[in-house]
C-alpha cells in the first residue's frame, strides 16, 4: 500500500479529530472532589476520606449515573453535620462507560486516591472491578447489581447492599400467582442478570406458559409480544434492562395486547411506563427502594429535602436513590471505626454494621456474611411513577 | 399459518426503518464514495434536535418535523463541506477512521447536551392497531411502509429518468470526468450528503418511538440498516428498500421460529449466503472495467 501526501495529510486530520473525541469522551462527567490521601492509608487524611466510584456516565446504560448524585448528597447531609470523625466525605466518581476494560483502567486511577469504592456500577464491570479490587485489600461497598456470583464465596473486601436477583425473581413470581394469573409469560435478558432473576421466577413455583430469551442487541420485539399473545398469555414478567423493555412494551401496544405486566427494579424508569402509546392498567415492579412519593417514609423525606439542597439539579430518581442508600451503608462502616482509619480497619467496621436502616430497608453485616438487603416488595407504576400497590 | 403471516407484517414496519437507514447511506457512498459509519449518530442528532423543538419551542410535530429535516441537511452538508472534502482524496481507511471518529464524537457530544435517559417523542401516527384481512397493524406501521416505498421510487425515478439523477450518477462513475463535463460535482456530493443524512434522519425520527431517544439509539439499528444496505447491493437505492424490508421480515422470522438469541447471528449468515450467490447483493450491478 502506498501513502501519498494527500493521504498523509488526512491522516493527521483523522487524528487530530480522533483527538478531540477522546477529549470529550474523557472530560465526560467526572465528578471529582478529591483530595489525594497523604495520610496513614490512601484516601485518608487528618479531615477527610476519599472514596471511588466507576459508573457510567456515558454509553448505553448512562441513566445510571444519576446514582452518583445520590452518593454525593448523602455525602454533603454528612459533612454538613460535621463529616465522620472530624473527616469531610469526598467522592471521585470516573466514567466507565459500562465497559469492563474501561473500568478496570479507571479503578487502577482511583486507587492510590481511595481509601475504598461504593456504588460501583453493573454486573460484568463489578466483576472486572472486583479482580483488581480484591488482592490489594481495597473494600467495595454496594456494586449495584444483584447477580448470584456476588453472593458465592464472597470476598471479605466485598460488601454487597442490593439483594440477590433471586430474591426479586421469587418476588415477581409469587406475586403472579397471588394476583390469581393463569398464564405467565416471561421475558428475560440472556445473560447473568436475566438468568438470575429467571432462576428466581422459577423458584417461586410458578410455570411460565411461555418463556423467550432475548439479547441486548436486539431492537425489534414484536415477534416476542406476537409469540406472548399466542400462547394466550394474561401476564408478563419482564426481566430486561430499559431499552429493550422501552421496546418491548411499544411492541406489545402495537398488537393492541394488554397483559398484566411485572417487571424488574432495573427497568423502572419513568420512560418505562410512559414510553407505550396506550396506558396499561396494570404495571408492577420489584423493588428494595419505596415509592419516592411516600414522604410520609422519613427515609423517603430526608433523602428527597438532601437531593433538592445538595444535588439540585439532578433528578430524585430511583437510580439517585440506589447511590443514596449504598452511601449510607458505606458511612455507617466509617462511623464504627475507633482506631486509626486504614483499608483494614474500614473492612472491620464495615463487618460490625447491625441493624442499619437505611432507605432500602435494613441491613446487616458480620465477619462471616456480607449480604446486604434482603427484602422486596411490589410496587405500582402510575402515572409514570412508583406508587405503592393499591 | 395466520401467525407466520402476522409475524411478516409485523417485521414490514421495522425493516421500513432499516431501509430508510440503508437509503440514507447508499445515497451518500453513490455519489461520493464514502461509507459513513456516523450516519446514525447524526440522524439520532437530528432527533434530539426534534425532541427540542417540539418540548422546549413548543412547534407543532409537523413544523418540528420540517425544520429537523433542514437542520439534518445544515449537518450533512456541513459533514462534506469542512470534514469530508478534505479527505475525498485520501485512501479508503482514512475516509473509514474519520467516520468512525465522528461517530464517537458526535455520541458524546449528545451525551453532553442532552443528557442520556431516554426520551419519548410520538409517533407520526398514533392509534390501536387495525384489523386489515384479519392482520392486526398499526396505523404508524402502515405510514413507514408508505413512505418508505414512496421515498424509495421517488428516489428511483429522480437517479434514473432526471438531469441531476444523470449527474449524480456521472459523479459515481467517474468524478474528475464529470467535472470535466461541467457537472459541479462538489454542489451535488454535498447535496447527496444533505439528503442522505435526512433520510437517515426520518429512520431515527421513525424508530425513536418504539426504541426510547437517547444517544447510542441507531447503534444496534445500523447494523441492521448495513445489512440491508449490503443484501440490497451497496449502491442501488432500490436494493436498499427491499434490502431493508427483507432484513425487517426475516430477522422477525428468525426471532419467531428459531431464537431471538440467534437472530443477528442468522441475519449475517443469509447475507454471507446472498453475497456468496450474488457478490454484489441483489440489486447491485457488476463493476465492469476495459484493460
Amino acid at each position: 500500500m502506498t501513502w501519498d501526501l494527500r493521504s498523509v495529510r488526512g491522516l493527521r486530520f483523522v487524528f487530530a479529530a480522533g483527538a478531540v473525541a477522546l477529549a470529550i469522551a474523557a472530560c465526560g462527567q467526572s465528578a471529582s472532589s478529591s483530595s489525594s490521601g497523604s495520610g496513614s492509608s490512601a484516601g485518608v487524611t487528618s479531615n477527610s476520606v476519599t472514596f471511588g466510584q466507576t459508573v457510567p456516565f456515558s454509553g448505553p446504560a448512562a441513566l445510571y449515573g444519576e446514582s452518583t448524585a445520590g452518593v454525593k448528597a448523602y455525602f454533603a447531609a454528612v459533612n454538613a453535620q460535621g463529616g465522620v470523625n472530624g473527616r469531610k466525605l469526598n467522592l471521585t466518581a470516573l466514567d466507565d462507560q459500562y465497559t469492563p476494560p474501561v473500568a478496570v483502567q479507571q479503578t487502577r486511577k482511583l486507587i492510590p486516591q481511595e481509601l475504598g469504592e461504593v456504588a460501583v456500577n453493573g454486573s460484568a464491570t463489578t466483576k472486572a472491578v472486583l479482580n483488581v479490587l480484591t488482592p490489594q485489600g481495597i473494600p467495595l461497598v454496594g456494586p449495584q447489581t444483584g447477580a448470584t456470583y456476588l453472593f458465592q464465596n464472597t470476598p471479605p473486601i466485598l460488601f454487597n447492599v442490593w439483594p440477590e436477583y433471586t430474591i426479586e425473581g421469587k418476588l415477581l413470581g409469587n406475586f403472579a400467582q397471588k394476583r390469581g394469573l393463569k398464564k405467565v409469560g416471561v421475558l428475560y435478558q440472556n445473560d447473568d442478570f436475566g438468568q438470575s432473576l429467571y432462576n428466581g421466577v422459577l423458584a417461586s413455583g410458578l410455570k411460565p406458559a411461555k418463556v423467550i430469551s432475548y439479547d441486548p442487541t436486539q431492537t425489534d420485539f414484536s415477534p416476542d409480544a406476537q409469540q406472548f399473545k399466542s400462547a394466550g398469555v394474561d401476564g408478563v414478567i419482564i426481566l430486561a434492562i430499559p431499552k429493550p423493555t422501552i421496546a418491548f412494551l411499544n411492541a406489545m401496544a402495537a398488537l393492541n395486547f394488554k397483559p398484566v405486566r411485572l417487571m424488574s427494579q432495573v427497568s423502572a424508569i419513568p420512560q418505562s411506563f410512559s414510553a407505550s402509546p396506550q396506558e396499561f392498567p396494570s404495571s408492577y415492579v420489584g423493588a428494595f427502594i419505596p415509592a419516592l412519593q411516600d414522604t410520609s417514609n422519613t427515609q423517603v423525606k430526608q433523602f428527597e429535602t438532601a437531593m433538592h439542597r445538595y444535588e439540585p439539579s439532578a433528578p430524585v430518581s430511583i437510580f439517585a436513590a440506589w447511590g443514596w442508600t449504598e452511601a449510607q451503608v458505606a458511612v455507617a462502616g466509617l462511623k464504627n471505626v475507633s482506631g486509626k482509619l486504614t483499608r483494614a480497619s474500614y473492612i472491620k467496621g464495615l463487618d460490625s454494621v447491625h441493624n442499619l436502616q437505611t432507605l432500602g430497608g435494613t441491613v446487616n453485616y458480620s465477619s462471616s456474611s456480607h449480604v446486604g438487603l434482603t427484602k422486596m416488595f411490589m410496587v405500582q407504576a402510575r402515572g409514570g411513577q412508583l406508587a405503592p400497590v393499591q | 399459518m395466520h401467525n407466520f403471516f402476522q409475524f411478516v407484517i409485523g417485521g414490514l414496519g421495522f425493516g421500513g426503518i432499516y431501509a430508510f437507514a440503508a437509503l440514507g447511506l447508499v445515497l451518500i457512498f453513490k455519489t461520493s464514495g464514502v461509507v459513513n459509519f456516523a450516519f446514525g449518530a447524526m440522524a439520532t442528532v437530528v432527533t434530539l434536535t426534534l425532541w427540542s423543538l417540539l418540548n422546549h419551542a413548543g412547534l407543532p410535530f409537523a413544523a418540528a418535523w420540517v425544520l429537523a429535516m433542514v437542520i439534518a441537511m445544515l449537518i450533512g452538508g456541513f459533514t462534506n463541506g469542512v470534514l469530508m472534502r478534505r479527505i475525498e482524496r485520501s485512501a479508503v481507511l482514512v475516509q473509514i477512521v474519520l467516520t468512525l471518529g465522528l461517530l464517537i464524537l458526535i455520541e458524546g457530544l449528545a451525551g453532553v447536551l442532552w443528557g442520556y435517559g431516554p426520551k419519548s417523542i410520538p409517533q407520526p401516527l398514533s392509534g390501536n392497531p387495525v384489523n386489515v384481512a384479519s392482520f392486526l397493524i398499526t396505523p404508524n406501521d402502515l405510514f413507514i411502509i408508505g413512505l418508505t416505498v414512496g421515498v424509495g421510487l421517488l428516489l428511483f425515478v429522480v437517479f434514473e429518468w432526471t438531469r441531476v439523477g444523470l449527474a449524480m450518477r456521472a459523479i459515481a462513475a467517474d468524478r474528475e470526468v464529470a467535472s470535466l463535463m461541467g457537472i459541479r460535482t462538489n454542489l451535488y456530493v454535498t447535496g447527496s450528503w444533505a439528503l442522505g443524512t435526512a433520510l437517515s434522519g426520518i429512520a431515527a425520527i421513525l424508530v425513536a418511538p418504539s426504541l426510547g431517544l437517547e444517544p447510542t439509539m441507531m447503534d444496534q439499528v445500523a447494523v441492521f440498516a448495513f445489512a440491508a444496505a449490503i443484501v440490497g447491493g451497496f449502491g442501488s437505492l432500490i436494493g436498499a428498500v427491499v434490502g431493508g424490508f427483507l432484513i425487517g421480515v426475516a430477522s422477525n422470522l428468525i426471532a419467531a421460529y428459531v431464537s431471538t438469541n440467534l437472530q443477528l447471528t442468522l441475519i449475517f449468515a443469509v447475507i454471507v449466503a446472498v453475497l456468496y450467490v450474488r457478490p454484489d447483493g441483489l440489486f447491485g450491478r457488476q463493476a465492469v472495467s476495459r484493460q
